[in-house]
């Protein structure tokens, strides 16, 4: 069954929850495992709170994108945000502590069979890419 | 409470400090793996793995203690670390999955049926279609691989043990795999060669009688082809 699902929320991390169950029923019906719906969501949050985290300065509002496409055997998830991007200097994600900066793509790449990271659609903000065969 | 932060209300914060309350227990599991081959640091990084995906599905009213619900996810997060450092390309995890419970059944029916069971009869056990058996035993193909750098003028069979050894060719490998890449860069007969030798796991000689050239011939063509596929696979490298 093929099935794309968009959902576009505040840059907040109460909207965690959202993303996660919209990975959820979009797994479910493609038909995935219990076992790699609970990594996907993992995967979902991990991004979705990057964006949320390091997308916007704080105070000022951001939206956070988060596509969800599922094909024969293979969930595909996107999140992207229009915030200040990867290459801009003037605001270097925080290093201070491993499992705040690090860690999201780690468990990203830890879980998923593919991943791409690079400029939002129209060039602004950041764009993570990645997918699951199931 | 942490825990309760994370899960009701997604505070991603909360769960990276319990991550870090909780790494001693990571350290120490992962200590109990150490000497195996993989260096302590990175079974660290995959236990951590193991614990925040252990935090991630963990359900308050469970009742039970994060600690003892993380250990056995963080132990099979490192063990399927050690079962994943032996599939040399990439499989899709459904196959391997599927491969290794394969193998489990070939082993009982063999020892039932007293010789090797046939594909049909190894996916029926399974409960899988013939097709899908034929994917996964040809994936497992993959599985511990013959380095592309071990020394190829050995002219001892290369076969795998046990394995379905029907011709599938290299249209069989999963599509977009490395090897697929490497396979591409090469010429016909080059191609074949490599096939009929890290495939079929025929000897040098066997491949000379196959193609019709001589063993000499073979050895170089091999040594040529390795050489063009280790070359594509560099660039793909860099370009990932």
């Amino acid at each position: 069954m093929n099935g794309r699902v968009v959902l576009e929320v505040p840059a907040k991390p109460e909207y965690l929850l959202l993303a996660r169950l919209a990975a959820t029923s979009v797994g479910r019906s493609a038909g995935a495992s219990e076992e790699t719906i609970a990594d996907l969501k993992l995967a979902v949050t991990e991004a979705v709170a990057n964006a949320v985290k390091h997308a916007y300065p704080p105070d000022v509002p951001g939206r956070v994108t988060v596509e969800l496409t599922a094909s024969a055997g293979r969930l595909e998830i996107a999140v992207s945000d229009r915030g200040r991007g990867l290459g801009d200097g003037d605001a270097p994600p925080s290093t201070d502590r491993p499992a705040e900066s690090g860690m999201g793509l780690s468990i990203i790449r830890a879980i998923a069979d593919e991943i791409d990271v690079g400029a939002g659609p129209d060039g602004r903000g950041t764009r993570v890419r990645f997918a699951c065969a199931f | 409470m942490l825990l309760v932060a994370y899960l009701e209300n997604g505070d991603v914060h909360a769960r990276d400090r319990l991550v870090e309350e909780l790494m001693p227990l990571v350290r120490s599991l992962a200590n109990r793996y150490a000497g195996r081959g993989e260096p302590t640091e990175d079974l660290v990084q995959v236990g951590a793995i193991g614990l925040v995906k252990a935090i991630d599905r963990f359900e308050l009213e469970k009742g039970v203690e994060l600690s003892t619900y993380a250990v056995p996810t963080i132990v099979g997060e490192i063990r399927r670390h050690f079962r994943d450092r032996t599939w040399g390309v990439h499989v899709p995890r459904r196959l391997k999955e599927l491969s290794m419970r394969l193998s489990r059944t070939r082993d009982e029916l063999s020892a039932e049926l007293g010789r090797s069971p046939t594909v049909a009869e190894l996916a029926e056990a399974v409960g899988v279609d013939e097709e899908e058996a034929i994917d996964a035993l040809e994936a497992s193909k993959a599985y511990a691989p013959r380095s592309l750098d071990q020394p190829y003028d050995d002219d001892e069979p290369a076969r795998v043990p046990g394995l379905a050894d029907e011709e599938r060719g290299y249209a069989a490998l999963e599509r977009g795999s490395v090897v697929r890449q490497g396979l591409d860069a090469l010429d016909e007969r080059e191609r074949r060669i490599v096939v009929l030798r890290f495939l079929r796991g025929m000897s040098q000689s066997e491949i000379a009688a196959e193609v019709g050239i001589s063993q000499m011939h073979v050895s170089r063509l091999l040594r040529k082809s390795l050489e063009t596929m280790r070359g594509r696979l560099d660039e793909t490298e860099v370009t990932a």
